[in-house]
């Protein structure tokens, strides 16, 4: 039987995380469950007053090349973004965490100040850079590197580079707080062994800093994934985007269950695929 | 005995009590409640709205000279046309609006649901002055309540001899003649994209209904297109940032940014038809009935429709509106416009969008 003591520490937390938990059940739960009774249905329950169930919409979504390609393009995005993020925000994070330089602070607001300007603004800022008559084709052009403008704008090169930069914060502050609450023994430790920088950082910082990764990584993939403003922005019809094709199924076909079915497929790829890296993690961890 | 409360220092701070934050939170709540006492009561209406400059222009020339005609408010609701149309469809009770404007596809949807009543001469006396190509697929139950016209846009510095015509657009994207600086709209990005494929298929075929013509006329074009755009300010965008040379434009957009980058950009009526559209008007079952009668009568009013398409730059929907001359002479006559079946469309538009997706796209 538990002491009393550990029964009042019990309550107190089921009561902490009750108003939580409360709002992920109203606002995530439920509306994630009404998603999935539309998916079962013949129509929209809107519209139509007798509805049949069934796995029709499904049956659509994963053996249409259509849909499954939408899938894999998106998932294939997300896995692109995440990886580019964490290459070029790793080094950064380090810095903000360990360098105990003065220029921290600065390096810090560069990477959140970003976060109070929208999308669309920041979208905006690449049309400049990237257009016909923008800075980057009139550097390239000045250096001999091309005589004509290049199409850089609404390439799924400028999608990649712009979610880059939009969700590269979400990457650089976890890993950052990882490596901010790091022992400075420990790598000093391994480094007195005589181990080399390279090798402290492969066996000791990178091992520690995985849980900040995965966080990282969990905030990006997420992020890409539900993408939809930036693409639709700087980006090109070419691009088959599971978010874009839920938007055409809801909002221009009128075809509510269709577009459901798609929603609930993306997010249980996306819960298989965090599933999937975090067992990797834990396996490269033990 | 009531208790003897202690005089405030005049130090303290006076934190808000719980009623306070509840009075504030429902003072700030009341603009975004479903209700109030003034609709209740037939003095206020409540309508759904897109934004910006229409909604603008919508408040100075119709809801606040309504307002001052009737004594009854007009209370916007602005946000996204099928959201509005899905909150009504899905409404029990009293409606959230009581006058509906909004998309065609939406348009049929309610009426296919029994939501919006008729809309005969006795309740809407102007209704007998506006053309029947605004109103004759409504059947007496609706009206558009202005019109656009796309037709073709360009960049007048990059381009010097403009297409005339849509085949002739066709014909020389294939052929090189603009580069790859040619835009066009998304079908399935909400631009209107199904208004100009079947204008196309018109203008190529004769028929609205022959679309797999406009398919492969956009499928040849694909490889120069540099962008599906799918936002209706990309054409004006593209074109004054020199992105784009040539593509489907706004009549209304393309005549502000005309004016207003000293005719950088410019607008052609194409010889083959315009595809023009506007937002479906019409009076709500079950809501605030006989105002908003009277508010869909005034919007449609000869008064008022000048005004509103003066400032606007689009059409006007009543047959009696004489325009200014500037106007007159930039805007499409409904005798050169083509306004699509929306019931056609909107029976179609889940096939087309999956044959845009696996023939245009990727």
């Amino acid at each position: 039987m538990p002491a009393k003591g550990g029964i009042a520490a019990h309550r107190a937390a089921i009561a902490a995380v009750a108003p939580a938990s409360l709002l992920v059940v109203a606002l995530l739960l439920l509306p994630f469950l009404f998603l999935a009774w539309i998916s079962l249905q013949s129509a929209d329950p809107l519209m139509v007053e007798h509805t049949e169930w069934t796995f029709r919409h499904y049956r659509k979504v994963l053996t249409d090349g259509l849909y499954l390609d939408a899938l894999l393009g998106t998932l294939q995005l997300g896995l692109v973004v995440t990886l580019a993020t964490l290459l070029l925000g790793y080094p950064v994070a380090v810095f903000i965490a360990q360098s105990g330089s003065r220029f921290t602070t600065f390096a810090m607001a560069v990477v959140v100040l970003p976060l109070f300007v929208s999308v669309v603004v920041r979208s905006f800022g690449w049309m400049v850079l990237l257009g016909r008559q923008g800075t980057v084709n009139r550097a390239l052009m000045a250096l001999g590197i091309t005589d004509q403008p290049m199409q850089l704008l609404y390439t799924p090169g400028a999608v990649t580079i712009g979610l880059v930069h939009i969700l590269a914060p979400l990457m650089i502050l976890p890993i950052a707080s990882v490596l901010r609450g790091l022992d400075p023994a420990l790598p000093e430790a391994a480094r007195n062994l005589g181990a080399s920088r390279l090798k402290v950082f492969l066996t000791v910082t990178l091992p520690l800093s995985l849980p900040g990764i995965a966080a990282g990584c969990v905030l990006v993939l997420a992020h890409v994934i539900a993408a939809f403003v930036l693409p639709a922005m700087i980006g090109s019809d070419r691009v088959r985007l599971t978010a874009t094709m839920i938007y055409q199924q809801v909002m221009v076909a009128n075809n509510l269950p269709l577009g459901a079915a798609l929603a609930v497929v993306m997010v249980a790829a996306t819960f298989l695929l965090i599933g999937a890296a975090h067992r990797l993690s834990r396996r490269w961890h033990d | 005995m009531t208790p003897r409360l202690a005089a405030p220092s005049p130090d303290a701070v006076a934190l808000p009590t719980r009623r306070h934050l509840l009075a504030g939170g429902g003072a700030l709540a009341l603009p975004f409640l479903g209700s109030s006492d003034a609709r209740a009561q037939g003095r206020e209406i409540t309508i759904p709205m897109s934004g910006g400059s229409f909604m603008q222009f919508v408040q100075s020339e119709v809801t606040d000279t309504f307002r001052a005609k009737t004594g009854i408010a007009v209370r916007m609701v602005p946000g996204n046309m099928k959201t509005h149309a899905m909150q009504l469809l899905a409404s029990r009770g009293r409606p959230p609006f009581d006058a509906f404007l909004g998309n065609g596809d939406d348009y049929v949807t309610l009426l296919d649901a029994n939501r919006m009543l008729p809309m005969g001469p006795d309740r809407v006396p102007n209704i007998v002055d506006i053309h029947d190509k605004f109103k004759l697929q409504w059947q007496g139950h609706g009206a558009l309540f202005d019109y656009f016209s796309i037709g073709l846009s360009y960049n007048t510095q990059l381009l010097r001899e403009p297409p005339r015509s849509w085949r002739e657009f066709v014909d020389r994207t294939v052929r090189g003649d603009f580069g790859s600086q040619v835009f066009f709209n998304s079908l399935p990005g909400g631009v209107r994209g199904p208004e100009v494929l079947v204008t196309l298929a018109r203008a190529l075929t004769g028929s609205e209904e022959n679309v797999d013509a406009a398919f492969d006329a956009i499928r040849r074009m694909k490889p120069r297109i540099f962008k599906f755009f799918n936002s209706i300010n990309d054409p004006v965008v593209m074109l004054l940032n020199g992105e784009g040379m040539v593509g489907p434009g706004w009549d209304g957009r393309v005549f502000v940014a005309h004016d207003e980058s000293n005719g950088r950009v410019q607008f052609i009526k194409p010889s083959d038809g315009l595809a023009s559209n506007g937002p479906a008007i019409g009076v709500v079952r079950g809501g605030n009935q006989e105002a908003a009668y009277a508010f869909v009568d005034h919007a449609l009013s000869p008064e008022v429709q000048k005004n509103f398409c003066e400032k606007m730059f689009y059409g006007s929907v009543n047959t009696k509106v004489v325009y200014s001359p500037a106007l007159a002479a930039r805007l499409p006559t409904p005798d050169e416009i083509n306004v699509p079946s929306e019931r056609f469309m909107a029976t179609n538009m889940g096939r087309w969008i999956e044959r845009w997706n696996r023939e245009i796209v990727g």
